[in-house]
């Protein structure tokens, strides 16, 4: 009897164990099918990269040898595309991000060098000295990436680069160890070792937006409370209070200053940055929930320009808005001597459920406050008219200011025209009517406009 | 006997087909034409607007085929009976509602369809669920600030050009790695979404942010913290 229990129970056991192998089989299984299709998608990425570096840096060559313009702005155009890829696809890798930031960036600077040269060469330039001095060190730069990379497929070969593993010693957000992170943390410390390219374009080391210290005398911290009470859109017959809960050591230094009301209740406070120098409010947000709507967008409009009039800052034109949920958001442009200048817009935010402003964004306005144009005004509207595309403009152009790629500012004529039913925006240097920009206007999701 | 009606040679006539061309391309255009209406506009359009809030007890002004102020509150007031945006701006959904909209207007009219497919709704969304996922417990300027990270990447030249490729870099967002961004996100968070799109920054140009309670990298605390906002720590 007590053989025949143990022959079952061992029987029920084998079963058990059985099972539980044949279950242990599959998931290791369908594990590893997910892992290969995962590392594949990682390899793919891998030598997508591979690929456009080496052509951007074979590009590059090609550029440095072409003496016709057209073929120079053909070049360059593809040197551009190759290198957006390749940044895409480096920046796809399964690397921590403080692995690959220094390869990532150079492909940046190398696409944005690129577009200015397209768009010097494609208007009929040939390339300066200092730009000739920028494309050799890209080219050299280039080709020593494409080596070390080529040097990293070679141990993916043997087998070494194995990228789906990188995640294993890479927990949490940044950091961490792989087999493929320590191979491209090898590229990215001699890559460290390389200058930035010296040249115009948005990514520039140069250009780059920096540190601001704003003009005026040092913020007294005793007067922080009063000039957030007195910059906030106060709900009438309700007493507020200032309180400063922090520095800010970002971009423009700040304090930060939280506003409750006293005698009210209110969900949140309102939290508000306010210069280190000059004691100008940077940007407030209300965080109240709007839960209803009643206030028609154009009157929501007059109350932003009355906001902004009432606290001094001047004449304003409402350029943009978009509802988001029922706050209307407004980008208002400052304008002097009826030029809108572009440069220097603030974002003011209405509830439409009272007409309150619960948000207002400044610091592009404050940081550009003492932009000058780097051009003049030479063109009349309608000689800029004429260097618009035939039958796309409508109306007279405006002058205005727009911010160029270099952080600095041009005047332009604008001049709004549709095309094929949608909306457009094209921008006329007043100087060389150059066509600087063109913006196409589209429905922002929920209601308004935003410019692509 | 009546004659037979002579088909072919009732056919043959060339005004007929003058008529019925002349007949489609009226069709067509009453097919196109359907302005998007709003403070100032004018013209026939307004005065059907009009008529009907009239006859429906919104409107008290005057039908006078002008879009005043009047129009416009009786335009809100009917949104917002309706479950519209109330923007007093008479567009699709409110010439739908209106019943006034031609049927098949908004199919065949290629150009405005075009239109509707372009708009930055895919980054709000993206922006959306990642505030959700990494900041749907914090304060709404924390929130903001999640947002703001995103922008402020999309101007450094280390990172992705894109919001898509930022937000899905393998390992960049913790939230995206363990699934929680996929959780749908709150209004609050579309919100915050919406306002760092649109330039807020309560971070001052950060980069990096992280919950110095739980336990993260020490390359991390290399970084220069620029604030704290609930939780989580802003750094460049």
């Amino acid at each position: 009897m007590d053989r025949r229990k143990w022959m079952v129970l061992g029987g029920l056991a084998l079963a058990a164990f059985v099972v539980l192998g044949w279950w242990g089989q599959s998931q290791a299984a369908s594990r590893g099918s997910v892992e290969a299709a995962l590392t594949g998608q990682y390899q793919r990425s891998f030598y997508a990269a591979l690929d456009n570096i080496q052509n951007a840096h074979v590009l590059l060559g090609k550029a440095m040898v072409a003496g016709d313009k057209v073929q120079l702005a053909d070049l360059f155009s593809q040197v551009r595309a190759q290198a957006f890829a390749a940044q895409e696809n480096l920046t796809q890798m399964p690397v921590p991000a403080t692995v690959e930031p220094r390869a990532a960036k150079f492909l940046t600077q190398v696409g944005d060098f690129a577009g200015g040269m397209v768009r010097r060469t494609a208007g009929g330039q040939v390339l300066d000295q200092g730009q000739r001095n920028t494309l050799a060190d890209l080219y050299r730069q280039s080709g020593q990436l494409n080596q070390q990379l080529r040097a990293a497929e070679g141990q993916s070969g043997s087998g070494r680069l194995y990228l789906a593993d990188a995640p294993a010693g890479a927990k949490g957000r940044v950091g961490g160890r792989g087999p493929a992170a320590s191979d491209l943390s090898g590229i990215n410390t001699r890559m460290e070792k390389y200058p930035g390219p010296v040249y115009d374009g948005p990514f520039a080391e140069n250009v780059v937006r920096g540190r601001i210290t704003l003009p005026g005398p040092p913020t007294a911290m005793n007067q922080l409370g009063t000039i957030a009470v007195n910059f906030l859109d106060r709900v009438p017959g309700v007493r507020y209070q200032g309180r400063y809960t922090g520095s800010v050591k970002g971009d423009l230094p700040a304090y930060r200053v939280q506003v409750s009301p006293v005698n009210s209740r209110a969900d949140a406070p309102t939290t508000m940055d306010i210069a280190a120098n000059g004691g100008k409010v940077v940007w407030y947000l209300d965080p109240r929930a709007v839960s209803r709507g009643g206030w028609i967008v154009a009157r929501a409009r007059d109350k932003a320009l009355s906001f902004l009039g009432e606290r001094g800052m001047g004449t304003f034109v409402s350029t943009f808005h978009r509802l988001a949920g029922n706050v209307a958001i407004f980008s208002l442009a400052r304008v002097e001597g009826g030029v809108t200048d572009y440069a220097r817009q603030v974002k003011v935010s209405v509830a439409l459920d009272n007409g309150q402003v619960v948000g207002y964004e400044g610091r592009d306005y404050l940081a550009n406050s003492r932009l000058r144009p780097a051009n003049k005004v030479v063109l009349n509207a309608a000689q800029a008219g004429r260097l618009v595309k035939a039958g796309l403009a409508a109306g007279p152009g405006a002058l205005v200011l727009i911010p160029d790629d270099r952080g600095g500012e041009l005047y332009a004529y604008e001049f709004s025209g549709r095309q094929d039913g949608d909306s457009y925006l094209v921008y006329i240097n007043a100087q060389n009517g150059k066509e600087e920009r063109i913006l196409r206007v589209a429905p922002a999701p929920g209601g308004g406009q935003v410019t692509l | 006997m009546a004659r037979a009606f002579r088909w072919k040679k009732w056919l043959a006539r060339p005004w007929l087909y003058l008529t019925l061309v002349a007949g489609l391309a009226a069709g067509a255009t009453a097919v196109r034409a359907q302005p998007t209406l709003y403070w100032g506009t004018q013209g026939d359009w307004v005065y059907a607007l009009q008529q009907r809030l009239y006859n429906w007890g919104y409107y008290k002004g005057p039908v006078d085929g002008s879009f005043g102020n009047l129009t416009s509150h009786a335009v809100v007031d009917f949104q917002l009976n309706n479950g519209l945006i109330p923007d007093g701006i008479v567009g699709t959904d409110t010439w739908q509602n209106l019943a006034l909209a031609i049927p098949g207007a908004a199919a065949p009219a290629a150009a405005p369809a075009a239109a509707a497919n372009v708009s930055d709704q895919s980054n709000v969304n993206l922006l959306a669920h990642l505030i959700g996922g990494e900041a749907g417990n914090q304060p709404f300027d924390g929130k903001v600030g999640v947002g703001a990270v995103v922008m402020n990447r999309l101007r450094d030249a280390k990172f992705p050009r894109t919001i898509a490729g930022i937000i899905y870099q393998p390992y960049a967002f913790e939230s995206v790695t363990n699934g929680v961004f996929n959780n749908p996100p709150t209004p609050s968070d579309v919100q915050a979404a919406i306002a760092a799109l649109s330039g807020w920054d309560p971070v001052g140009g950060a980069i990096y942010f992280w919950n110095p309670a739980k336990m993260v990298s020490p390359w991390i605390w290399t970084r220069t913290i620029i604030t704290q906002i609930g939780q989580q720590v802003f750094a460049r």
